[in-house]
């Protein structure tokens, strides 16, 4: 089976406000159904990484290749749609829209889905929503939910496109300990059910914690592969 | 000769009660003649002071309107570029694109607006009773939601492609 992702000499360069290099010359693979942690202190190019591979970000030289597109082929609307069919981001500080209910957050994806009812997505979020343990929350509005619930949301809001790549930047980065917990299982359940898990982090404590079902180590320092652990093969 | 133009039949009719000269007399006729049409333009020769001053009035509360419609639409727009940014990043972000975007926004101003020319009418019409002033005329209405909701739209379909759609869901992450 061919690589899901693969990252030929990637460069990120910004222009302004200064130039700065955020990635540099990164080549990496990732096959489908991978968990893989991506580690670095702040300012490695963690985040740089995902929005390339993700294509919220343009590289400034190398290729991305993404399910055998080349996102350099894609226009911005194109890019959009293939984002929302084969990736699901969960976020550092959830960005759940405050004037939505955990339901609607949950919708709100589909909602652009001409070929999908309104009451179809909402039967899907609310089995998505029962399934992360949140069935008496549907209708909380996210000022009203803990951290942890929060991210709860946020994952099945990632999820409910059915995408094949899932990826998170410090997901667990504001949750307490036993939230942390819940949302590192759910990721762990996705990845067995097929999903391909990518997480950046900062924290070296998420090696241990998932060690179970993590296939991949990607340590990046100043904007460069420092090193690669292949844990397991897929 | 003096002349004025009454841009609404109800409007009209209505101003005219008590005020008729011998000089409008046939037009009001004509009006009572023609309950349930709508006459957009009647040129009233030697209008009465009475009339003038209605009509002025009736002017006066549409330009108000319009003057809130531009100013509310002015402020929802900048509002929505100022605050905004890290929701409509989230949106690009997960997918949507930027026709999806503004067809949000677009809606979501014209609910907005919708609630406001709803809300204007209504004050509208107590500020009337309240002063006892003319009735307001229905087509001072009728040109006043079209205002309502072309002055958005316009505003809408500047703003967004400019300032809007240009948010870099990066970028914005980054600043937040």
């Amino acid at each position: 089976m061919g690589a899901q992702i693969v990252l030929k000499n990637v460069w990120k360069i910004f222009e302004k406000p200064k130039k700065f290099t955020a990635l540099q010359d990164v080549s990496l693979e990732i096959n489908p159904g991978e968990f893989v942690l991506i580690l670095g202190p702040t300012g490695s190019g963690k985040t740089t990484l995902l929005n390339v591979m993700a294509g919220i970000e343009r590289s400034s030289r190398g290729t991305v290749i993404i399910e055998n597109r080349n996102l350099a082929d894609l226009s911005e609307e194109t890019l959009a749609e293939f984002r929302r069919r084969n990736f699901g981001i969960v976020f550092q500080f959830f960005n759940l829209l405050p004037h939505l209910t955990a339901l609607e957050n949950v919708m709100v994806p589909l909602l652009v889905e001409k070929e999908l009812s309104i009451k179809r997505i909402r039967q899907k979020a609310i089995k998505l929503l029962e399934e992360l343990g949140l069935a008496e929350k549907l209708y909380h509005y996210p000022r009203e939910l803990s951290g942890g619930e929060q991210q709860r949301v946020a994952i099945a809001r990632a999820i409910i496109s059915d995408p094949k790549i899932i990826i998170g930047d410090e997901p667990i980065a504001h949750l307490d300990e036993e939230s942390a917990r819940i949302v590192l299982d759910i990721f762990r359940r996705l990845n067995r059910e097929g999903r391909t898990i990518i997480i950046a982090t900062t924290h070296e404590a998420l090696v241990r914690m998932l060690q179970d079902a993590l296939t991949k180590v990607v340590r990046l320092r100043n904007g460069r592969i420092a090193n690669i652990r292949v844990l397991r093969r897929r | 000769m003096r002349r004025i133009v009454i841009i609404a039949k109800g409007g009209l009719y209505e101003y005219l009660q008590g005020i008729v000269t011998n000089e409008l007399s046939e037009i009001e006729n004509s009006l009572k003649a023609s309950e349930n049409e709508i006459l957009p333009f009647v040129i009233v020769k030697g209008a009465t002071p009475g009339a003038k001053t209605a009509y002025m009035q009736a002017a006066v509360s549409t330009a108000v309107i319009f003057l809130f419609a531009i100013i509310g639409s002015a402020l929802y727009s900048f509002l929505i570029v100022k605050f905004r940014h890290m929701e409509i990043a989230t949106l690009r972000a997960i997918g949507w694109n930027a026709k999806d975007v503004k067809t949000y926004l677009l809606a979501e101003i014209f609910f907005v607006a919708g609630v406001a020319f709803i809300l204007s009418v209504i004050a509208i019409y107590a500020i009337s009773a309240f002063y006892a002033l003319p009735p307001i005329s229905y087509f001072s209405i009728i040109y006043s939601f079209i205002i309502i909701f072309i002055i958005p739209l316009v505003f809408g379909l500047i703003v967004i492609p400019r300032r809007i759609l240009r948010i870099s869901p990066a970028e914005a992450f980054r600043k937040a």
